[in-house]
């Protein structure tokens, strides 16, 4: 039944919600994997893209048409996750006090060929969680330094290192599972 | 150039985020042998990972999920407008003065007192301020972008919108930012809603002998910053203070909330405050 007769053209509300449509639910692959990688569980995941569109929806007035629908709709993701996890968790984890040099140098750097998909989801999955974002946005979603800080409400500069010291924890988390194959020594550096 | 510079800024190198410097790094990277496998293999490890993240499978049933779901908030969200029009035809029909009395709000005056009548003298600071502007004052109906109010507080404490906004629970948006001037005692006031939950980042010059720790005992410590939390008359307030100054967030959206968002905006906050009371 409908509540509001058709007039037999589509309604302002209708076509703004096509707009959505149009604009939005591209999105909804990278969103998932992004969610998923960081919670690390599908019904969490679901349930934050759900909400990230939602939130997407209701605030769909103020996006300013031609900017960043991708970068804006991953900054509601991220607000959804942490926001989960404030409940999950009660506080969210924060802080940093890494250095830009000291995550560039002296880290192994393990041969991509050789390890499986499952050592780089397990290597990915043990990154704390501030900085596998950083890693998520840059390296797999190709966000710039710039996007990336504007999702995650972060200056610039935290971007970077964050996203120096992620590389770095994961590069010695797979130089941990190439040493267990025996292609990469103790203590070996390239 | 030397390889040291090209290995430390390679992955500024890989994101084009390197600006300027590119030029000379692609030249060395064509002559250096050892600086062109570490770009092959950072370059192949990033592939690997892109390849990996991308072939997660995504649910079937996620997109008619997520669509019914707008459909059905894009339906709800027309009954309030139907209970306006339903509670204006009751309040002709049964009397508009009866229902005006009966749902009448408390006065500010009533809050006020109720609120701060039994609060610590501490906790009074913040709650008056909090009362009489976010709960009280009338805000334009289209709240002004954040760039303007960022400017309405000037170059010192313009920073403190983005911070409110970025660490506020999810839902709440600010829509207030200005100094104010409250029972002889001035104020930074930030105030972010969404519906009747309400957030107001208070901050006002610190008193000779105030200090939250004369009256309560700190929850916790965030960024070398001991933080405080009471309940008073049902409002949630957290806060700390400086050398020179008192900050609160107070709301009613929950204790865990409230508490997660100011431990979240203190490392911030500090860096503000260091600018400010050197």
């Amino acid at each position: 039944m409908l509540i509001f007769p058709s007039t037999g053209r589509a309604s302002r509300a209708q076509m703004r919600r096509s707009e959505f449509d149009a604009d939005a639910l591209p999105h909804l692959d990278d969103l998932y994997r992004t969610a998923m990688r960081l919670t690390g569980d599908p019904t969490r995941a679901e349930d934050a893209v759900q909400e990230t569109f939602l939130q997407a929806w209701k605030s769909f007035e103020r996006f300013e048409p031609g900017t960043n629908c991708r970068a804006w709709l991953f900054k509601i993701l991220f607000h959804c996750v942490n926001h989960q996890r404030r409940k999950w968790f009660r506080f969210p984890l924060m802080g940093e006090n890494e250095e830009y040099l000291e995550a560039n140098l002296a880290s192994p750097e393990p041969v991509a060929a050789a390890l499986t998909d499952q050592d780089i989801l397990a290597a990915l999955d043990r990154i704390p969680l501030e900085f596998k974002a950083v890693v998520l946005l840059v390296d797999v979603e190709e966000f710039a330094y710039r996007d990336a800080a504007e999702i995650l409400g972060v200056p610039i500069g935290t971007v970077m290192s964050r996203l120096s010291r992620g590389r770095k924890l994961l590069r010695e988390q797979l130089a941990g599972a190439a040493r267990a194959y025996g292609i990469l020594k103790d203590n070996q550096q390239q | 150039m030397t390889c040291e510079w090209v290995r430390v800024h390679m992955d500024r190198y890989l994101d084009r985020e390197l600006g300027p410097a590119t030029e000379a790094v692609t030249q060395h990277l064509a002559g250096c042998t050892e600086c062109s496998a570490l770009q092959v293999s950072r370059q192949s490890l990033r592939q690997k990972l892109r390849g990996v993240a991308d072939s997660v499978s995504v649910p079937g049933h996620l997109s008619a999920r997520v669509r019914a779901s707008l459909d059905h908030q894009s339906t709800a969200s027309r009954w309030p407008q139907l209970l306006a029009v339903a509670a204006a035809v009751l309040a002709v029909v049964f009397g508009g003065g009866q229902l005006a009395k009966r749902f009448r709000p408390e006065s500010e005056d009533t809050v006020l007192t109720r609120a701060t009548r039994h609060a610590l003298p501490i906790l009074r600071v913040g709650l008056q301020d909090h009362i009489h502007c976010a709960m009280f004052q009338k805000y334009p109906a289209k709240a002004p972008t954040l760039e303007a109010l960022t400017a309405e507080l000037g170059k010192d404490f313009g920073g403190l919108v983005r911070i409110v906004q970025t660490h506020v629970p999810l839902g709440l948006h600010v829509i207030e930012a200005h100094r104010c001037q409250f029972k002889d005692r001035k104020y930074i006031h930030v105030v972010a809603r969404n519906g009747d939950k309400l957030i107001s980042l208070v901050i006002t010059p610190r008193g000779k002998g105030e200090a939250f720790e004369n009256d309560l005992q700190s929850v916790v410590t965030e960024a070398g910053t001991r933080l405080f939390a009471a309940n008073p008359e049902g409002f949630q307030v957290a806060g700390f203070e400086t050398g020179h100054y008192l900050a609160y967030l107070i709301s009613n959206t929950g204790d865990a909330e409230n508490m997660a968002a100011m431990r979240a905006m203190t490392p911030e906050l500090r860096e503000v405050f260091s600018r400010v009371e050197i």
